[in-house]
């Protein structure tokens, strides 16, 4: 009977619609939720066989989707936590802070640290990451989560780093005088008045500054003598003698342009002296630039590395994925690798709550990658990914769909009205 | 492309024109500032969602600040040596005044005259005994001031180090903030201006190099290449003497173990106020002080009595006397601190008990050295006449003077105090072309980075039209989804 079937599908056609608003419903209450990928409705049809001249309606049948792969706009934000991912990756957060608290999948990246320093987001999960070691890269399961540990910013608390390199250089007067061989610097002796003296500042192993002295002392045409001297022994009053032997004496030759020709004896590389600094590491100082013109004693580049003891001052994310730890001194240390995760079809996601997502049979399983390395995108930082929702759209959706609901209705009143018409025929 | 797109675009607008009202606020508060440099926002695109600010950046020009401090350290120089000239030609005066050396010379010389020319007369010779005090009294006076200038430059010396070390310290917690700030991409170009000045005040002690490198860190050396601060302030030290020996060159600065002063400097300053308060107490003083003792010892010698008996005794003080009489002090040598203690012979100031007119007849030292060998025969002037040919001797004089080797007593006197007025008068010119130098400097270089009000004020109406742009535009989209909620029944 074609009439009760006709109510029938009225019917499904109203339900499906009721499912279309309840979508653009929640679209529209989570428009302004950062990581939020919008779902829409899809409709397929029923077709019930129908016999020679008479039709059998069918009904519509709803499929629900999640724009997932749709990328978002990004908002700028001003804390350094926040994350975005530009491209298909998700970041991987876990519901916990322990080891078997299920993970997921995000974008909603608004970090923050909790009270035990572990970064959190909105939606109360944790973010996960591979902590690195000095100079370390992680080790990457493909496929798992393994080694993957909650992100604290906590542990990295004082730090020093030992000076290992620098850049000294300096112009030595072409016109000094030559010092004798008995009052040079390296005889550690007496402290000839025709050299010339400077000092450097180097970081030792616990993080304490050591003050090197320098001394430059021409020992002939286009050569000079540069010594280095642990500042902390040099005779209280004269300076010289120093109680202990000069850490370093090398000979430099200069060519006839005044230009550094060579270092002896080298370090590692040419152009390089190395020293051990006093409870320090080993030094190498690039005195490359050193030249010898017509011009004053002066300094053209003094720079080297390694810093004291300082306290995490923030932390920050690069665009590859790692979170350094900045220290008060300026120095950078990477201490976590965040990866990117994906699945092969990225809007079967089963969404869940909290902006988050877990691999389901249909998504295919997980997939495990750097930031900037595939189609995984990149990590921005200080940026938060915007709802694909857009309310224009969704209005007009609604309409839409306010218009097919009144339709279906009409029709199954007309159903009805007819088969009012027919229970009347008896009488 | 969607509303909701064009709403944040249009916000991102008004937040960008909102930082840089706040910049240009800034800039016309602090438009009369020295050293403060005129502030901008770079504002980038961010693709597809509006503008951004990304830093504020200042106006540089780091060549004419070099200029800048370069020109201030040698203005400083020759700022401090003026001062110590000025304050030395206290011992010259106004030459109508006859306070100088050299006018109390003549006035000396002039009584003698008289003297000789009424030799009987006991005031005649009281005048010329009286005179030759003032003389004495005179050198004594001009002694003091130089101790005086002497002693005020190295409290000035003292003040200077003290300076230097406060503004290193200061210098130290700027750069380190500004190192920090930079690393951690906020902005710190108020703290650049402050480091600014910082080197500005520096540089007027002591002139500096500087060296910037990654982070905006920056080490300074002294213009002699000794380091100043690298990553820490290096000692700056000096042993102020509360009253230095007179004629003996004071203490060395020593800066990071090195001495950059006095005549033992490995690696010496150039420029800066203390190199001139180190030329004030050592170079300018000292020449001046063995100008005045060289006088000194020559009056001394000039009128010393020598044996008439024929014994071969040796010459003694007469007229004028020193701590060593009553010897006279060796010919040709400086005597430190001579002009200080030259007095008269108690034995001929009438005002001390003494007699006048051995002036006349000798024998201060006793009978052997008695010219006139009757006693109170008053018409002898041949003594006199015999100091007064003195007088006009040439005699030889200290290197270290800096004079002319050979002079008359009066020359001396005369070519010292021209000395002092050439020193002074070159070192105003100096002082004069180095400010001008420097307030020159000073105004290009402000010029190109202080703030222009009429420029902010132009970009003030820009800023003012894009956030009504922007705002109209936020207006006109709400107005859509106005009608758009209208449609909904």
């Amino acid at each position: 009977m074609s009439i009760s079937g006709m109510m029938r599908t009225s019917v499904s056609g109203m339900a499906a619609q009721s499912n279309r608003l309840a979508s653009v419903g929640d679209n529209i209450a989570n428009a302004s939720t950062h990581g939020y990928k919008r779902s829409f409705v899809e409709f397929s049809t029923v077709v019930l066989e129908s016999g020679k001249g008479s039709y059998q309606p069918g009904s519509v049948d709803t499929q629900i989707r999640y724009g997932i792969t749709q990328q978002g706009g990004f908002d700028y934000t001003t804390s350094k936590t926040d994350l975005a991912v530009s491209g298909n990756g998700f970041l991987l957060v876990s519901s916990g802070t322990g080891n078997n608290d299920a993970s997921y999948l995000t974008r909603a990246g608004s970090f923050v640290k909790d009270q035990d320093g572990n970064l959190v987001n909105a939606g109360g999960y944790y973010l996960l990451g591979y902590p690195l070691s000095a100079g370390q890269t992680p080790t990457v399961s493909a496929n798992g989560t393994t080694g993957l540990q909650v992100v604290n910013v906590s542990s990295a608390s004082l730090e020093a780093t030992p000076t290992t390199i620098g850049k000294f250089s300096f112009n030595l007067p072409e016109d000094a005088t030559v010092v004798p061989a008995g009052q040079l610097p390296s005889t550690n002796t007496v402290n000839s008045p025709d050299t010339k003296k400077t000092s450097m500042v180097v970081v030792d192993n616990i993080g304490r500054e050591v003050v090197l002295d320098v001394y430059y002392a021409k020992t002939g045409t286009n050569t000079w003598e540069m010594t280095i001297f642990d500042a902390s022994t040099a005779h209280a009053t004269t300076t010289f003698p120093y109680s202990s032997a000069p850490l370093r004496t090398a000979t430099m030759t200069f060519d006839a342009f005044g230009q550094f020709a060579s270092v002896a004896p080298a370090g590692p590389t040419p152009n390089t002296v190395q020293l051990t600094v006093p409870n320090g590491a080993n030094l190498v100082i690039d005195v490359g630039g050193t030249t010898e013109l017509a011009d004053g004693f002066q300094p053209l580049a003094t720079e080297f590395n390694g810093n004291k003891p300082s306290a995490v001052e923030y932390v920050e994310f690069s665009a590859d994925g790692k979170l350094y730890a900045v220290y008060g001194s300026g120095a950078r240390q990477a201490i976590y690798q965040i990866p990117l995760a994906t699945v092969p079809s990225p809007d079967n996601l089963t969404p869940e709550a909290g902006n988050v997502y877990s691999v389901s049979a249909s998504s295919g399983s997980l997939q495990l990658g750097f930031p900037g390395s595939g189609a995984f995108g990149d990590i921005r930082a200080s940026q938060l990914e915007k709802s694909t929702v857009d309310t224009a759209t969704e209005l007009t959706t609604m309409i839409e769909s306010q218009f097919a609901f009144t339709a279906n209705s009409k029709v199954f009143q007309t159903g009805g009205e007819l088969m009012d018409v027919l229970v009347n025929l008896k009488r | 492309m969607s509303l909701s797109a064009s709403l944040s675009t249009a916000n991102s607008s008004l937040f960008v024109t909102g930082e840089r009202t706040s910049i240009v606020s800034r800039n016309i508060a602090n438009a009369d500032r020295p050293f403060y440099s005129k502030k901008s926002v770079s504002v980038v695109t961010i693709p597809g969602a509006g503008v951004k600010s990304s830093q504020v950046v200042r106006a540089e020009q780091p060549v004419l600040f070099r200029k800048v401090l370069t020109s201030s350290s040698a203005a400083a120089t020759q700022g401090a040596r003026l001062d110590a000239l000025n304050f030395l030609n206290g011992t010259i005066n106004d030459v109508e005044l006859g306070a100088s050396p050299s006018a109390l010379m003549n006035n000396f010389s002039n009584a003698l005259q008289t003297f000789s020319a009424q030799p009987h007369s006991k005031l005649a010779a009281e005048a010329a005994v009286r005179s030759a005090r003032d003389l004495a009294d005179g050198l004594n006076g001009a002694s003091k001031i130089i101790q005086q200038v002497r002693n005020e430059s190295e409290t000035g010396i003292q003040a200077s180090v003290d300076r230097i070390n406060s503004l290193l310290a200061d210098f130290k917690s700027v750069n380190d903030t500004i190192v920090k700030g930079t690393i951690m991409g906020s902005d710190v170009t108020d703290y650049l201006d402050q480091r600014d000045e910082i080197l500005a005040n520096l540089s007027n002690e002591l002139g500096i190099r500087t060296l910037t490198r990654d982070n905006n860190d920056m080490a300074i050396y002294t213009d002699g290449g000794v380091t100043l601060f690298d990553r820490s302030p290096r000692s700056v030290e000096f042993q102020r003497t509360v009253n230095l020996t007179p004629g003996q060159p004071g203490n060395a600065v020593v800066i990071d173990g090195v001495p950059v002063t006095g005549a033992n400097a490995t690696m010496p300053l150039q420029s800066g106020r203390l190199v001139g308060l180190v030329q004030a107490r050592d170079d300018i003083s000292l020449t001046y002080q063995a100008q005045l003792d060289e006088l000194a010892r020559v009056l001394i010698t000039a009128f010393a009595e020598s044996d008439q008996t024929g014994g071969g005794g040796p010459d003694q003080a007469g007229l004028f006397t020193w701590s060593g009489a009553p010897g006279v002090p060796p010919a040709g040598t400086l005597i430190s601190d001579l002009a200080g203690s030259i007095r008269v012979n108690s034995a001929v100031d009438p005002d001390l008990g003494g007699d006048a007119v051995l002036l006349r007849d000798g024998g201060v030292n006793g009978a052997n050295y008695r010219y006139n060998s009757v006693p109170g025969d008053a018409s002898f002037t041949d003594r006199i006449d015999e100091l007064i040919g003195n007088m006009s001797e040439t005699y030889a004089f200290d290197p270290a003077a800096k004079l002319a080797a050979g002079a008359t007593i009066a020359g001396f006197a005369g070519s010292s105090a021209a000395w002092l007025q050439e020193a002074r008068k070159v070192a105003d010119d100096a002082y004069s072309y180095q400010s001008t130098l420097l307030q020159r400097s000073y105004e290009s270089f402000s010029n190109l980075t202080g703030v222009n009000l009429e420029e902010e004020l132009a970009l003030m109406l820009d800023l003012e039209r894009s956030f009504q742009t922007s705002s109209k535009l936020v207006g006109v989209i709400d107005t859509m989804f106005t009608s758009l909620l209208a449609a909904i029944r």
